[in-house]
């Protein structure tokens, strides 16, 4: 009887005395929902976050803004820390918001932490910010969810139309430490009236940001890649230059193929690439109305994918320049010409080999209206 | 560990055997004195006052003695035109053949009359002779068979059973009618003498499993025996498990159903529960109505039972180590509700839990004995006022509030009350565990209870069949409730299955 | 031999595959490609058929003696004093294995999921539930291990979520590092698989008809744990590039945590939980094997008690390794000792065997050896 009582004393005592060893309560961690960073001109790391505030006993929702700065990271974060009554926790963090002065230094250092770190949120959404991240974390937007929901939202919404593409903090991650391939992430500016909005996106070389694109060339950029979203626009101008009146076309895009072939000419040790891309589209804006004229819609065909040819090599000029393989040319190298890849240091023949695009596209529809 | 040698389980011991009967009183043969008689029958009552005692001289002047306990006896019609036919009596012979009519026993020993007398027969003496007779005029007291309250159906039969076990018997009977349903009596209960039943259905019963019964049935050695929950613990193979491994019923198809899947009955005199044996785990989920609706319906409503279970059992505890330890895999939309929630709450979420769920059990316990207008009032009083003003003053937040109104609610979905009461006890380890070590607990523990399952046997039956041992037939038959036109075979007969298979 | 207690050939199926799918499953595909890059997955499938040519050598091997329980053989094999001592050996073996699953276990725990939490506590919740079962026949373990198989569904369900991320491209060119890589990506896969043998040592408590089945249901569950190793190694190869998957010890876990879903986020989190499960199937089957081998050498004393002492035992040598470079060493030495253990030993006593009968001129016929 008496060594029952033990027993189950001894019982009662594991279970009251040891449930804190990893418990992370809740009501104590202030979750971090957004965070930027950046690199100041004497080299330390600036940390920002941003944390909504419980609004039970709040007249309206706010968030807290606070900034650490420090010479890794996680010092950054240590000295958060002592800015905030709880504990700060990023594994719930939406977006992760990297200056452009960081970004130009190195993406992998300050994201070291957070793939290291077993709790991090690695589906966060990703941005590159033209100017101080703190900048944009710190915007008070009027009218508007919290800065970190309108740019999550933002970035979802962008996905859909192709205008960057489906990443996050872990899905770069392959793409950057592959020598084949080279990353593309959104890239946000902020106007006069200081409203954040999408500037299209920053183009990597490795780790490093070496230049940036429009948000029109980012859509073909995407085409090109074989990757599209639910509803894609393009707009393009399908006057000839002696023409008097500019006419413009929108079209909507339903189907698009793409091919890349990677060509080796072993004789001369030269490698070339063709993208063809097909495009079948739905006309949804075209107010010169003539679309029921076969002759019309043939000419309109060939003159929108001349002018799409034209902007695609244009936007490969400015990869090639960026020295940024954004295709993944070097991975299908790899793939399918390994010696070549291997002889070759691919830094180098990357900006100078021919990309030709070939693009292709077909008008299937046109509304309701002729 | 003297303290849990008390508990230990001997009733599987083989070597005791000593049956039971030992003779109350000494034998006493009937006297030829009739007075002799009459001061021992009022002797071995203790001359008890309800003991009645009316003298009748027949027309050949022969003294008869009618005794009776008045209590347990119905004489009415005894005294309407029984006395007049005796006191018309001319011979011997006739007297007999009288007594014959009024289906009587005659008996040698007084003192095998006595405990006739004792259920409500009156006894006949007779002057001059070396013998008695008995005659049954027990009364009988029952109330309607009406639906039994907790184990109502929508549709189907609303026949439940009453306390008394003759008339068990009959509604059994009306509904199997079929000559292999075999009912064999036992006396339980050295003091109480109390009548038990054990029905079964030859050829489809295990007969192991009814040998074993019996060899259970007669280790009970118990004073007194009122009711099947002193049968229940002698018939567990494992006392110490949480769940339980019969089936205890008052609705009549339900235990006719049962006979005819080939299980085993045990019913006591006095009590409407009858117990219904070997069970497995899933039986617990099917209510008649499954049978009774369509069988897409009946599905569905068998789903939600399973579900209620695991929700009923594990969903404190993954709140709580949620909350605790996993707040990550709460979705981006979510987190700041939940944070919002707790921000305030003074206490951990154990704590929490444990104090709401204690509410709500003490809620349960008091409403059940209140008649039922005030055991609505105790319901809202509880259940609205309670929880409202607890989350407003802050102490628990409105989001426990919800784990712990689901999870009551889910304990109730079960038809079988034995196994709420087992998913109700089931939940606090998890808890606990669940604060502990976060999911990792939650795992152990479910680990734990499903060893304990596949461990378990109802009489030597698994208990966890046919899912451990998986059979997917079995499975088809017992668990999934298909078109009564569909019918899937098993290979062989089905109680060989689950002999035969580990 | 009493016929409740035997278990049918679908309950060996879910046997050996619980037994094989345990702790490596996670680090199966950055342990192949430490070997051969990205060419790790055909080491996966060429193990699965070098594991088909040991499972049919462990077939003739207990054929021979197939009423009778392995580690009961031995001494008939190879004489009484060498086969206790190699009795001996298999307990130390299955004991060795234990120990690295609880301490391989208590790693990846601390490491994922609760870096503060003490060892002994994660440890102990897995032998205790270990405990729990190995006590009872086999019979009753193999119902728990169907049981259990069911969760296998979720583990290949989380993987369709990498589909629509996965990059072909990362797996060319195939065979680009030779033969000599590939064959020591097979042996690091086989070590993820090494759980096959069970069937021979409970070779007798199978009911079948014919013993040829016992062979046929290995084989299946070979095919199984292979495809589904392959599957998975497959699926993470391509969505890691070469150069990331070399940092990423649990690669798969890793590629869970990316993945969000509308009801729960964070998939790594619920994977590891059904994880545990299959974890702690193997932890039992070597523990039940471990007490099996023991009854033989220590005679008369009931096999529960045996299970407390290993179990104890285990759990106490599991707390020990901490350091990542120890509990390497120790895991490269255990896999060395099971592929000796698992082809070595049985091709040996096969050997014996066959020059034993000659000697006996053939007294054994193990066709006409009655099934039990």
């Amino acid at each position: 009887m008496k060594r029952a009582l033990q027993f189950s004393l001894i019982c009662l005592c594991i279970i009251l005395l040891t449930g804190c060893w990893d418990s992370r309560q809740l009501r104590d961690i202030t979750i971090a929902k957004s965070a930027g960073l950046d690199l100041l001109e004497d080299g330390k790391y600036q940390s920002t976050i941003s944390s909504p505030v419980p609004k039970r006993y709040e007249a309206q929702e706010r968030s807290q803004v606070v900034q650490g700065i420090g010479h890794t990271v996680r010092e950054a974060r240590m000295a958060l820390d002592n800015k905030v009554a709880e504990r700060i926790d990023t594994s719930k963090l939406r977006v992760l918001i990297l200056g452009k002065s960081l970004a130009e230094d190195s993406v992998y250092n300050p994201l070291d932490i957070m793939y290291r770190d077993p709790r991090s949120s690695l589906g966060a959404k990703i941005a590159i910010f033209d100017g101080q991240a703190a900048d944009l974390i710190e915007t008070k937007l009027q009218d508007k969810p919290r800065t970190s929901e309108f740019v999550a939202d933002l970035l979802t919404t962008a996905e859909h139309n192709s205008l960057v593409e489906y990443l996050n903090v872990q899905l770069i991650c392959p793409i950057m430490f592959d020598p084949g391939q080279d990353m593309v992430l959104p890239y946000m500016s902020m106007d006069i009236n200081n409203n954040p909005y999408l500037n299209g996106n920053a183009l990597f070389n490795g780790e490093k940001m070496t230049g940036s694109i429009s948000p029109e060339d980012s859509v073909l950029l995407f085409l090109l890649k074989g990757e599209k979203g639910g509803s894609t626009y393009l707009t393009e101008k399908v006057s000839e230059k002696h023409e008097e009146e500019e006419e413009f076309i929108t079209v909507l895009l339903k189907e698009s193929t793409r091919n890349l072939k990677v060509d080796v000419n072993q004789a001369t040790n030269e490698i070339s690439a063709t993208v063809d891309l097909t495009l079948q589209v739905e006309a949804i804006e075209y107010p010169p109305d003539e679309l029921h004229e076969r002759e019309k819609v043939v000419q309109l065909n060939d003159r929108l994918s001349r002018a799409l040819t034209a902007e695609a090599e244009q936007l490969f000029t400015t990869l090639q320049e960026a020295n940024c393989d954004a295709l993944g040319i070097g991975r299908h190298t790899i793939a399918f010409h390994n010696s070549f890849w291997r002889n070759n240091d691919w830094l180098k023949v990357y900006p100078e080999m021919t990309i030709t695009p070939n693009v292709t596209v077909e008008i299937l529809a046109h509304g309701i209206i002729n | 560990m003297s303290f849990f040698k008390a508990f230990q389980n001997k009733k599987n011991s083989q070597n005791d055997t000593r049956i039971l009967e030992p003779p109350e009183t000494p034998t006493f043969p009937a006297s030829l004195d009739i007075d002799k008689n009459r001061v021992y029958v009022k002797e071995t009552l203790h001359y008890t006052e309800d003991l009645v005692e009316k003298k009748v001289v027949t027309n050949h002047n022969k003294i008869l003695y009618f005794l009776y306990l008045e209590t347990v006896s119905d004489t009415k019609d005894m005294n309407e035109y029984f006395y007049r036919n005796l006191r018309e009596i001319n011979s011997d012979e006739h007297l007999e053949r009288v007594l014959t009519d009024r289906d009587s026993a005659k008996l040698l020993h007084l003192s095998d009359a006595i405990a006739e007398m004792l259920s409500g027969k009156s006894l006949v003496l007779i002057e001059n002779t070396h013998y008695c007779f008995v005659l049954s005029t027990n009364s009988v007291i029952h109330r309607d068979v009406g639906e039994p309250d907790n184990e109502q159906v929508i549709r189907g039969s609303h026949s439940g059973f009453v306390e008394n076990l003759s008339v068990n018997l009959q509604l059994v009977r009306n509904l199997i009618s079929h000559p292999s349903l075999v009912v064999k009596y036992t006396t339980l209960g050295e003091v109480s003498k109390t009548k038990t039943a054990v029905l079964y259905m030859d050829g489809r019963a295990d007969s192991n499993v009814v040998e074993e019964i019996h060899r259970r049935l007669k280790k009970i050695k118990v004073e007194k025996l009122m009711n099947t929950g002193i049968i229940e613990e002698y018939m567990e193979d494992n006392i110490f498990s949480l769940f339980p491994q019969y089936i205890s019923t008052e609705r009549a198809d339900r235990a006719a159903l049962n006979l005819i899947d080939g299980r085993v009955i045990i019913m006591t005199d006095g009590d409407p529960t009858v117990l219904v044996l070997p069970v497995t785990f899933f039986s617990f989920f099917q209510s008649t109505d499954d049978y009774n609706s369509r069988w897409v319906a009946g599905n569905f409503f068998r789903f939600i039972r399973v579900v209620s279970f695991l929700l009923a059992v594990t969903l404190p505890g993954i709140y709580i180590a949620i909350i605790t330890f996993h707040f990550e895999i709460i979705p981006f939309g979510m987190t700041y509700v939940i944070k919002d929630a707790v921000e305030h709450i003074p206490y951990p979420p154990l704590i929490e839990a444990m104090f709401m769920e204690l509410t709500l059990e003490l809620i349960r316990e008091a409403g059940i004995r209140l008649p039922t207008p005030i055991g609505q009032t105790i319901g809202i009083v509880g259940g609205l006022v309670i929880g409202d003003a607890v989350v407003n003053a802050g102490f628990i937040s409105s989001i426990m509030i919800i784990v712990v109104a689901l999870t009551a609610i889910s304990s109730f979905v079960v038809p079988i009350h034995e196994m709420s009461m087992a998913m109700r006890l089931l939940r606090y380890p998890i808890m606990i565990m669940a604060s502990l070590l976060g999911f990792v607990g939650i795992v152990f523990c479910l680990t734990i209870y499903l060893i304990h399952l596949c461990k378990l046997t109802s009489l030597g039956k698994p208990l966890f069949y046919p899912f451990a041992p998986f059979n997917l037939k079995g499975l088809m038959n017992r668990f999934v409730r298909l078109p009564h036109t569909v019918e899937i075979k098993n290979d062989q007969k089905e109680n060989q299955k689950t002999n035969s298979s580990s | 031999m009493n016929d409740n207690l035997l278990i049918s050939k679908s309950q060996l199926f879910f046997f050996i595959i619980q037994s094989q799918i345990g702790i490596g499953v996670l680090s199966l595909a950055f342990s192949v490609f430490q070997e051969a890059e990205w060419d790790g997955w055909l080491g996966v499938f060429t193990g699965g058929l070098a594991i088909q040519v040991a499972i049919c050598l462990m077939y003739l091997l207990a054929v021979r003696y197939g009423d009778k329980m392995f580690f009961n053989a031995l001494p008939l094999i190879i004489g009484k004093i060498p086969g206790h001592v190699l009795n001996l050996v298999y307990t130390l073996y299955f004991s060795s294995i234990c120990i690295l699953i609880l301490v391989l276990y208590k790693h990846i725990i601390i490491r994922w999921l609760f870096p503060q939490t003490p060892g002994w506590v994660l440890n102990f919740l897995l032998v205790f539930a270990a405990w729990y079962l190995t006590r009872e026949k086999l019979h009753i373990i193999v119902r728990f291990y169907v049981f259990v198989s069911s969760l296998l569904i979720l583990v290949i369900g989380v993987l369709f979520f990498a589909i629509p991320y996965i990059n072909p491209l990362y797996i060319l060119p195939i065979g680009h590092h030779g033969f000599g890589a590939v064959g020591k990506a097979v042996l690091a896969s086989m070590q993820a698989m090494l759980g096959f043998g069970v069937f021979m040592y409970i070779f007798p408590y199978v009911k079948v008809n014919k013993k040829k089945e016992i062979l046929l249901t290995a084989t299946y569950a070979n095919i199984f744990t292979t495809c589904l190793y392959g599957f998975t190694v497959l699926i993470t190869l391509m969505f890691f590039s070469p150069p990331e998957i070399a940092l990423i010890p649990q690669p798969l876990l890793y590629m869970l945590k990316t993945f969000n879903t509308p009801i729960v986020d964070r998939l790594d989190i619920i994977f590891m939980a059904i994880w545990i499960v299959s974890v702690t199937t193997s932890l039992m089957t070597y523990m039940y094997l471990a007490s099996l081998s023991t009854t033989q050498l220590i005679k008369g004393v009931p096999r529960k008690k045996l299970v407390t002492v290993i179990a104890i035992a285990v759990y106490f040598i599991s707390l020990g390794p901490k350091n990542r470079l120890t509990i390497d060493k120790y895991a490269e030495g255990v896999d060395t000792f099971g592929l000796i253990m698992v082809f070595g030993i049985p091709l040996l006593l096969y050997l014996v065997s066959l020059i034993r009968q000659r000697g006996k001129n053939g007294a054994e016929d193990h066709e006409k050896s009655p099934s039990v």
